[in-house]
């Protein structure tokens, strides 16, 4: 569909970079979501595999399944990894681009590069 | 002066006229009128000053940075609802949308009546908001920097017939970057760091950044000073400790942070601090439209409208850095990437609920505040049907569908009837994505000798020179958004603790 990929978003390097900056406790909380989620299918749904060695779709179905359970711990879970891949995803000027993001105001410094389209709001206002 | 983290490494030991704690709005407004009038000044920050430069697009990183508990606050209860609170110097004017609006009349009323802050009734506070716009530049927002997500909404409102109009911001020279939560790093946004902090300098104040207080000195039943560690942003690092000793204490830390270190310091106010406390309940819901609305373009929130049938119901158009909107909306594999070619024609409508419902806040172990609220069912009804009513405002303009951010059931829904069937159902409040981005009366200032922990003059109950200047000291929920009450009491309450003019 033209959006990038995790490699080319570089989302293992940059979330820890992320943990680094977290405060302490939520950072030990991270670690351990991702520990728990890479061993837990063999105990909580039968998987008889580490999850980053099940399939795609395996892995696609058990999250979805975490984020509409009943059991409110495991949605937690869920919507929790779900959540910070999406953060980590969508902050990555190649994702932004996919998107077709686009800012009137320009920000030199940012390492998050958008493009730069400083007359767009004039050239709404006219095409209104 | 402003005093970074550099200098502050080996700690320090001061006395001064009076200290404030936290440099959000209450407590700025407070610095500034108390440096005004005279007297040696502190103010005390546990975040970081921003620059321009600090400012990115890569929100969760902005976020970890500079909000408390890196932008994983939550209140806990029967769901985990997220509340986002600025940690930096001008606390969350820097990090939020600006919206200044004044009380409603009938929380006013209810404040007078209920809780006997006769002055309301009296043109004390509207002399103080006056002061408050006219510093912040208050000023609808311009029709030039609107966008079409903004109009949108303005068009989905005036279809239901939700009386709307172009929000008051303190912004000037709106430039309609969209860059709100992450800082408006053009230096348009009139964040109390910018406006009163900066005046509270000129009048001689000192500024501390990075110094968090962890222990209220008393003595006798006098407040003398407070205490704490000078802390390194990065990873929350204790770097020192600082002592500042003053015969005046203004506690300004936000409705949780304020709460949680009175309690932590053994100060209970007759069990009043931290009892009680409230929070509006934020919902919001894409409407996906066949035009392309380019939603990063325009003020963050530059349109919305108060319903006249239900009192305590705002609408508001939204906009937040992708990386966050879509945690909280989106789908996941091959449902999110097709989510994202559409993410262009996408609006957003959020309402703002005046929640009927009483929480708590006590400190944990650390001293950190724990926010509690258990929302029962027919608060969770009254917002669900405010989101009907949202529905049918963006269906009516031609909308090709909503998402409505509701757990457990399909993402997007193509049909007006089935979107409202959906919201018809009963949902628990872990069902809804709700955020609690205004939370306040912590430390209530009320006549009422149960409730109340804070009298007419700011002054905490039980302890001689403690005052409060923050949302902690509202009665209940103001109905719209807090910044500009919050800073027109702290106007009041310090105008009179410096013997000012009210």
């Amino acid at each position: 569909m033209g959006a990038p990929d995790f490699e080319e978003t570089d989302i293992p390097a940059r979330m820890r970079l992320y943990m680094e900056e977290v405060p302490e406790q939520y950072r030990r909380l991270l670690t351990l979501l991702f520990v728990f989620i890479e061993w837990c299918p063999p105990f909580v749904a039968f998987y008889p595999r580490r999850f980053s060695k099940l399939s795609l779709k395996s892995r696609q179905t058990l999250v979805r399944r975490w984020r509409g359970s009943l059991f409110y711990p495991l949605r937690i879970i869920g919507d929790a990894v779900k959540g910070v891949m999406t953060m980590m995803y969508l902050s990555h000027p190649a994702a932004l681009k996919s998107i077709g993001m686009f800012t009137v105001s320009g920000r030199d410094w940012d390492p998050v590069t958008v493009e730069h389209r400083p007359d767009a709001l004039v050239q709404l206002g006219k095409s209104l | 002066m402003i005093h970074h983290l550099d200098e502050l490494r080996r700690g320090f030991e001061i006395s001064t006229d009076v200290v404030i704690v936290g440099s959000g709005p209450g407590g700025a407004v407070a610095a500034a009128n108390l440096a005004r009038a005279g007297l040696r000044t502190v103010i005390l920050e546990a975040g970081p000053m921003l620059t321009p430069t600090d400012m990115t697009r890569n929100a969760p990183m902005f976020m970890a940075r500079n909000f408390w508990d890196g932008g994983a606050r939550f209140i806990a209860g029967d769901a985990q609802i997220p509340s986002l609170q600025g940690r930096c110097l001008g606390g969350s004017s820097v990090v939020n949308s600006a919206i200044m609006m004044r009380l409603p009349d009938y929380v006013r009323r209810q404040w007078i009546e209920d809780d006997g802050l006769d002055y309301l009734g009296t043109d004390v506070l509207d002399r103080a908001y006056d002061r408050v716009f006219s510093r912040l530049s208050v000023a609808p927002t311009p029709l030039e920097v609107q966008g079409r997500r903004n109009l949108l909404v303005r068009d989905a409102l005036t279809a239901v017939g939700i009386p709307n109009g172009p929000l008051p911001r303190a912004v000037a020279g709106c430039e309609g970057s969209n860059d709100c939560i992450t800082g408006c790093a053009g230096s348009k946004k009139q964040s109390v760091d910018r406006t009163y902090v900066a005046d509270a300098v000129t009048d001689g104040a000192e500024v501390f950044t990075c110094s968090q207080v962890e222990r209220i000195m008393v003595e006798g039943g006098k407040a003398v000073g407070v205490a704490g560690f000078v802390i390194d942003p990065k990873g929350l690092r204790r770097l020192a400790s600082f002592v500042v000793r003053a015969p005046r204490v203004v506690i300004a830390a936000g409705a949780a942070q304020t709460p949680a270190l009175l309690q932590y310091n053994g100060i209970d106010a007759g069990g009043a601090v931290g009892a009680s406390f409230h929070a509006h309940l934020g919902m919001g819901m894409l409407g996906h439209f066949n035009e392309v609305v380019d939603p990063w373009l325009g003020a963050t929130q530059g349109w919305g409208g108060l319903s006249a049938d239900k009192p305590g119901v705002k609408f508001e158009a939204l906009w937040a850095p992708p990386s966050l909107l879509f945690a909280a909306y989106g789908d996941i594999g091959e449902q999110f990437y097709t989510d994202l070619t559409e993410v262009k024609h996408v609006s957003v409508l959020a309402l703002v609920y005046r929640a009927k419902v009483t929480g708590s806040v006590r400190p944990n172990a650390q001293g950190a505040p724990k926010m509690k609220m258990y929302i029962p069912q027919s608060e969770i009804r009254a917002a669900l049907d405010a989101a009907k009513i949202a529905v049918n405002g963006i269906f009516e303009i031609g909308a090709k569908g909503v998402t409505l951010g509701i757990s457990r059931m399909k993402k997007r829904i193509d049909k007006r009837e089935d979107a409202l069937s959906a919201l018809d159902q009963k949902w628990a409040p872990r069902d809804v994505t709700m955020t609690a981005n205004h939370i306040f009366g912590s430390v209530p200032m009320s006549r009422d000798r149960r409730r109340g922990a804070v009298d007419m003059e700011g002054r905490l109950k039980g302890i001689e020179n403690l005052w409060i200047a923050d949302a902690s000291l509202f009665p209940s929920p103001s109905g719209v958004n807090p910044q500009a009450t919050v800073m027109a009491l702290s106007d009041i309450v310090s105008r009179r603790m410096a013997e000012l003019p009210a």
